[in-house]
Parts: structure tokens; sequence; C-alpha cells
């Protein structure tokens, strides 16, 4: 099972953040991918990834529309970026385009 | 199939584990299935098992919703309310309600319900947009608040659950925060590929905005992802959704 560890950002962050991450979770159960996902709302940092997620992951992916915090702890990670609109209209099509990268 | 619905917020007790049993049992003298649905924490368990009820984490003044559903239910019903009504405050619309107090933030708060559309020629989201914008105050020489929405929905339409919207700004120009609730006669296209809505909330928050402030609606926003919560929430009068939207603002969330 592909394992891929997400960050979820937009620039308001009361809603889309939230609404990307539920539908990048539903479609990868939907797919037979392992994921989490850490937003970074106007909370803050929610469901932080830990460094052994980041570690046992497969690849990263950014679904944002802003600049995110703490990109250095995915130094040498491979790295997937997208949208939050793309996200938002597909995110089963999101997930697909990362696999290759896996 | 007969569907009848009760509302009302615990105690401050919660509810207790004795009074979950009681219902439990109460619920046996029926064939009606009868569910308990906490909005406030999001979570809906049957109530003839009382211990998914006890887990279903209800906090004191949790808004809930009772589901009861059989060839038996106005019977059913009548019982349950009697029980409801002993213990718990029922939720009566047609008293006053206080949505800041209920909510638990200070903010502006407007209802357009369907009545308020149906007089109107067709809409479309841009005028609805402008319309809910001229409900939000905003400092004096600012665009008006309608342009700021559809600014924020060309970045990404705002379509959570099934067909509820909840249309978002927060900017340095809003001088008294604002939700304005809107419930169309007729689902209406907004433009997203997640489907029409027939449901809006309209955000509208001063920047920078308070952690209160924005822990209340990260909770919305959080809670409006479920789809059974927006079918719920589409389905209500307007009075129902008006508390269901408080108790979404104030409830933490059992998952969150």
């Amino acid at each position: 099972m592909k394992n891929i560890v997400a960050v979820t950002a937009c620039p308001t962050g009361i809603a889309h953040t939230y609404m990307a991450a539920d539908l990048l979770r539903k479609g990868a159960q939907k797919l037979g991918i392992h994921i989490r996902v850490e937003t970074q709302g106007a909370m803050g940092i929610e469901n932080q990834l830990t460094p052994q997620d980041i570690a046992q992951a497969d690849l990263v992916l950014i679904v944002s529309d802003i600049e995110i915090e703490q990109t250095a702890r995915f130094h040498g990670k491979t790295i997937s970026t997208a949208s939050i609109e793309s996200a938002l209209t597909d995110a089963d099509q999101v997930l697909q385009d990362c696999l290759p990268l896996c | 199939m007969l569907i009848r619905q009760a509302a009302f917020y615990l105690g401050r007790s919660g509810l207790e584990t004795w009074q979950a049993e009681k219902l439990r049992k109460l619920c046996t003298y029926f064939h009606a299935s009868v569910s308990l649905f906490n909005v406030s924490q999001c979570c809906r368990v049957p109530l003839e098992n009382s211990l998914k009820v006890m887990a279903a984490g209800n906090k004191p003044g949790d808004f809930c919703l009772l589901f009861i559903e059989g060839m038996d239910a106005e019977l059913a019903h009548l019982v349950l309310l009697d029980y409801i009504s002993e213990h718990f405050k029922i939720f009566q619309p047609e008293q006053d309600f206080n949505f800041v107090q209920h909510a638990g933030v200070e903010c502006f708060f407007h209802l357009l319900t369907a009545a308020d559309f149906t007089r109107q020629a067709v809409i479309d989201k841009n005028t609805l947009l402008r319309e809910i914008g001229g409900y939000i105050k905003m400092s004096a020489d600012s665009c008006p608040a309608g342009e700021l929405f559809l600014l924020r929905e060309k970045h990404a339409a705002t379509v959570m659950g099934p067909q509820v919207a909840l249309p978002h700004i927060m900017t340095e120009l809003i001088t008294v925060p604002s939700i304005i609730l809107a419930s169309l006669p007729e689902p209406l296209d907004w433009h997203s590929p997640r489907g029409p809505v027939r449901c809006i909330i309209a955000a509208a928050l001063p920047k920078p905005a308070s952690v209160k402030m924005i822990r209340a609606f990260t909770n919305l926003s959080k809670k409006l992802v479920d789809e059974n919560i927006c079918r719920l929430f589409v389905d209500a009068p307007a009075p129902l959704q008006s508390a269901m939207l408080a108790a979404m603002l104030s409830g933490q969330g059992k998952n969150q």
C-alpha cells in the first residue's frame, strides 16, 4: 500500500483547508492509499505530521495556494504539489497523479 | 414510514448514564427506530445502544435532535418527548432564539428564508452574493462585501457538503463579524463540481479575528464536510437551521 503524507493550506484557512483534507482522506480510502493529512489553517497546524510519518512516507503531497510552514522537514523526500481547487474539484485525480511518483 | 423529530438542549450534566439507559428502555416499548443526533458533536447514534450514546461525547448544553422512524413513531415521540421535557430543555422555535448566546461568538446574524426569495425573479450566484454582501458592515471607503465574496469564489467555489455553501471572507475592511444564513426555495448553481446549493452560510470576519472567532468558524467548516449534517441542515425549517448553525459554531466536535 502506498503511503502519502499531505499538507493542506489556503489563504483564509477556515474552510477550503479542511474541505481539501477531508476529500483527500476520502479519496485515499477509495484508492487504497494510506494517507495522513496535516492542515495549516487559521487555527495553525493541526494533525501535525510526525518525523516518523514523514520518514515512512513514499511521497509528500502539498495541496496549497500559499507558502506552507515548516517545509525544511520534507528535505530529501519526493514532493508533489497541487492547488486547493484541483483537490476540491477532483481529489481522486490529484492522488492518482501522485502514484507514479511514489 | 412515519418520521418524528424532537430538538433539545442537554442540561448542565450533559447526558448521564442513567438517562441514556432510561431512554434505551423507553425505546424498547416501540417498534420505531430511534436515533440521537448530537449536532454540537456531529455524532449520530442509535438510542437503543446506550453504550454508543455514552460514547458520543455528549457535553453540557449540546444541541441534539431525536429521530424517530417507524409505524408507531407518533406514540414513541409522545413518550420520549415527555421524558426529554422532564430532564432537558426542549427547543421551542416560537420562543425568541438568541443566536449569539447559543453560538458563543459575538457577531451580527441575519436569516434570509425561502420566503424572502419567492418574490424575486430568478437569482444567480453573483446576484445573491451581492445581496448578502449588503448586510455586512464594512468600513466606509471599502468596496462592497459582495464583491469580496465573488473574488474569493473565483479562487475556488465554497460548496461544502451536499447543497451547502460557505462563502467566507476575512479582511481588515470588515468592522463587525457577520453571518448571513440564506435558504433558497430551489437549488442554485454555485459553479462547483460539487453540485448546486440550497443553503448558503456567508461568513465575514475582521482581520485579525480573535482566536475564539476562528475556532468557531473552523468548528463549523469541519462539520459542514459531513454529508449527514448537511442533508439534515438543508431539510430543516429556518428556526431549526439557526439553532443547528449556532450549535455547530459552538461545539468542538467529538472527532476534531
